[in-house]
């Protein structure tokens, strides 16, 4: 093996609401603070008449310049305009969305005077940036290594574009993995954990501030492997907050007779105030809202307990214990196998969230030893380690496995699954395909990626044709192969064993900087 | 062998090209499932790309010796496909068929509940299950749809005529 790159490798957590970044060094995991002395950054861009802002710097003055403060750029990275939960999105967003090319969804904001449209991973590029310079700034040297996580369930696309996104921010990304086996890696690592010999079961609950994870994974030899994925695109702090916001402006309209409900900057200054308060709620049993000149002249003082914040927010609690159950179904476990369950993720800190996942692991002592908002960044760092040839390192192993099941669209439209979901990666599948019509001149390869039962209801990531001779239908033997590589690159190959033709074509494409 | 069959003799080779699973997971034939999965985390540590990713050269061989050992460990740990491939059944291109190693799961289950009996020699297990896979193959059941001609199961691609036929 290769000795130690000339300069380190970072991991990036990457997150809805906030960002985190760590390095190897010292032979263990530094998570870096950002210039404020923050150790995770608000993954906010803001715009104004003469700069921009990023991170701590865009979220402080969104609230005076909301149309052009943008975060949750991630709920739009890989999207179309027209799907659903982007439609459903950008009601939320004080910032505007349009349709772009190819139905992408495309940012407006104003930038010195002047407008501007942006893609999402242009944006989370921005951010990127801001922590790679972050870690430059810490370590004294160039970055160009790193390992950036997405939620399990993302798709190929919003892979790809996070993986652009690191591209245009001057990354080397070397490997995209999802956020709880980058939590799982992390705790890997953790005394405990390495001391339990033979099988090792962990569950990963990844509540974070915009997108819910729960992932079982074992260890064996060192080995992690997943079991099982579930979780939920919007489910996380976020929501919490919405919660909060939209009882406030109900209060503050039977207080006053006045619908706060369309004023951008009166919503942004309340639903900053509900997330301090949410905050503070976790460790105390009420919190108060005092918002001066929150509408006109009208100033706003309220308080709000634990157990209303909790009522408010019960059906979205359950929907996670929920999830958590469905996902140890996938994996074929009962809640007793289970030796430790990990909290990820800021949300996992609500006492009501730590109370019903207790009671369904019959009162098991859940594991906090890292800091929930750190632990996705802390194992992206500990997988970039492994991929430089780290000495110190060497014990542990990720096997990464595919979010989605890959397949090909066959007889009358139905979904053929060739690789499944939560496969190990890298991997390899073949099958033969023959034709339905006498004297067909070529087989249609459509490769979908998806759980719909038909393909029209999945993903199509590529198409490609191949041509055969004319013969009757069932009679031409077509092998087609699917391959995986480590970074979830497929390759799609069709082959006719009586002619020798061969055709190739890889289905999910990444750019590679040279350096 | 979880089933009443005498001891695991080898069913042969699983497929084209492809040597015993065993050999290259490096266990015994009796080996038990923990040890079956052991092997092959330890194999995975060795050969993973993740740990030759510095290495480019090298990359590309432990990616293939990955997959080797990932495809063999796939057939192993699963009850039903493990018996086929000991019987000398199992046929890599076919085991996406879920419903026959279902089958073959369902059947052992059986065979555990009445494990009591006077065990069947493997000979005889072998007879057994050729002649549920003979009797699968010309009716066409399963998948449903229309069997090809030559009567192996197949995957259809969707009718596409086109007007003329495409020159690469």
């Amino acid at each position: 093996m290769a000795g130690k790159r000339r300069h380190p490798a970072i991991g990036i957590d990457l997150g809805t609401t906030y960002s985190c970044i760590g390095v190897w060094q010292n032979d263990r995991v530094e998570i870096i603070a950002n210039d404020q002395g923050n150790r995770t950054t608000p993954s906010y861009v803001a715009f104004t008449g003469s700069r921009r802002l990023i991170g701590d710097a865009a979220k402080n003055q969104a609230e005076m310049n909301p149309s052009n403060t943008i975060f949750d750029s991630k709920r739009l990275i890989g999207r179309r305009f027209s799907d659903a939960s982007v439609q459903s999105d950008i009601k939320h967003w004080p910032f505007k969305v349009i349709s772009g090319p190819d139905d992408k969804p495309l940012i407006v904001v104003q930038y010195r005077g002047v407008e501007h449209q942006f893609a999402a991973e242009e944006i989370s590029s921005m951010v990127l940036v801001k922590m790679r310079e972050t870690a430059e700034a810490y370590l004294g040297t160039t970055i160009r290594d790193a390992v950036v996580t997405v939620p399990a369930c993302s798709t190929d696309l919003q892979r790809q574009a996070t993986w652009n996104a690191g591209v245009l921010a001057s990354l080397n990304v070397m490997r995209i993995i999802p956020e709880p086996t980058a939590a799982a890696l992390a705790y890997g690592l953790d005394r405990k954990s390495a001391q339990v010999q033979g099988l090792y079961n962990v569950l990963v609950f990844d509540l974070g501030g915009g997108t819910f994870d729960v992932s079982v994974l074992d260890k064996v030899e060192g080995v992690f492997e997943v079991l099982a994925t579930a979780g939920a695109a919007h489910l996380g702090g976020e929501d919490f907050d919405n919660r909060m916001v939209n009882h406030f402006v109900q209060e503050f309209k039977r207080k006053t007779k006045e619908d706060i409900s369309g004023n951008p900057r009166a919503l942004r200054r309340l639903r900053t105030a509900c997330e301090r308060a949410k905050r503070t709620l976790s460790s105390t049993l009420e919190a108060t809202i005092e918002i001066d000149c929150l509408y006109e002249d009208i100033n706003f003082y309220s308080t709000i307990t634990r157990a209303r914040f909790e009522e408010l927010n019960m059906d979205l609690f359950r929907k996670c214990i929920d999830i958590v159950e469905d996902c140890l179904s996938d994996a074929k476990m009962d809640v007793g196998s289970v030796h430790d369950v990990v909290l990820v993720g800021g949300s996992s800190r609500i006492p009501k969230v730590q109370q019903f996942l207790q009671e369904l692991f019959n009162g098991k002592k859940l594991f906090k030893s890292i800091n929930p908002d750190e632990a996705v960044a802390y194992g992206a760092t500990i997988q970039a380690a492994i991929m430089s040839g780290e000495d110190e390192i060497q014990d542990y192993l990720m096997n990464d496995a595919t979010p989605l099941s890959l397949g090909l669209a066959t007889d009358g439209g139905v979904m053929t699954v060739l690789i499944p979901k939560n496969a190990t990666i890298p991997t390899r599948k073949e099958v033969v395909l023959s034709t339905d019509s006498d004297n067909q001149p070529c087989i249609r390869i459509q490769v979908y990626e998806g759980e719909g039962a038909m393909a029209r209801d999945n993903n199509l990531l590529g198409e490609f044709e191949f041509s055969i001779p004319p013969a009757p239908k069932g009679v031409p033997q077509i092998t087609i192969t699917f391959h995986i590589d480590a970074d979830c690159i497929l390759d799609v190959a069709a082959e006719d064993k009586t002619t020798g033709e061969k055709m190739r074509k890889t289905i999910t494409k990444r750019f590679r900087l040279k350096h | 062998m979880d089933g009443g069959g005498s001891g695991n003799a080898s069913g042969g080779s699983g497929g084209a090209s492809t040597c015993c699973y065993y050999a290259l997971l490096g266990i015994r034939k009796n080996a038990s499932a923990t040890d079956i999965r052991a092997a092959y985390r330890r194999l995975a540590m060795k050969w993973h790309p993740d740990r030759w990713a510095s290495d480019p050269g090298a990359a590309g061989e432990a990616n293939q010796r990955f997959q080797r050992i990932q495809e063999a460990y796939s057939v192993l740990s699963d009850k039903g496909k493990k018996a086929m491939y000991d019987a000398g059944l199992f046929d890599p291109l076919d085991d996406d068929d879920q419903d026959f190693s279902d089958f073959m799961q369902e059947m052992l289950v059986m065979m555990d509940s009445v494990k009591n009996e006077k065990p069947d020699t493997l000979e005889d297990l072998q007879k057994m299950l050729e002649d549920i896979v003979k009797g699968d193959g010309g009716g066409g059941s399963g998948a449903g749809g229309r069997a090809p001609t030559d009567g192996a199961r197949r995957t259809r691609v969707a009718p596409y005529p086109q007007p003329q036929r495409a020159r690469r």
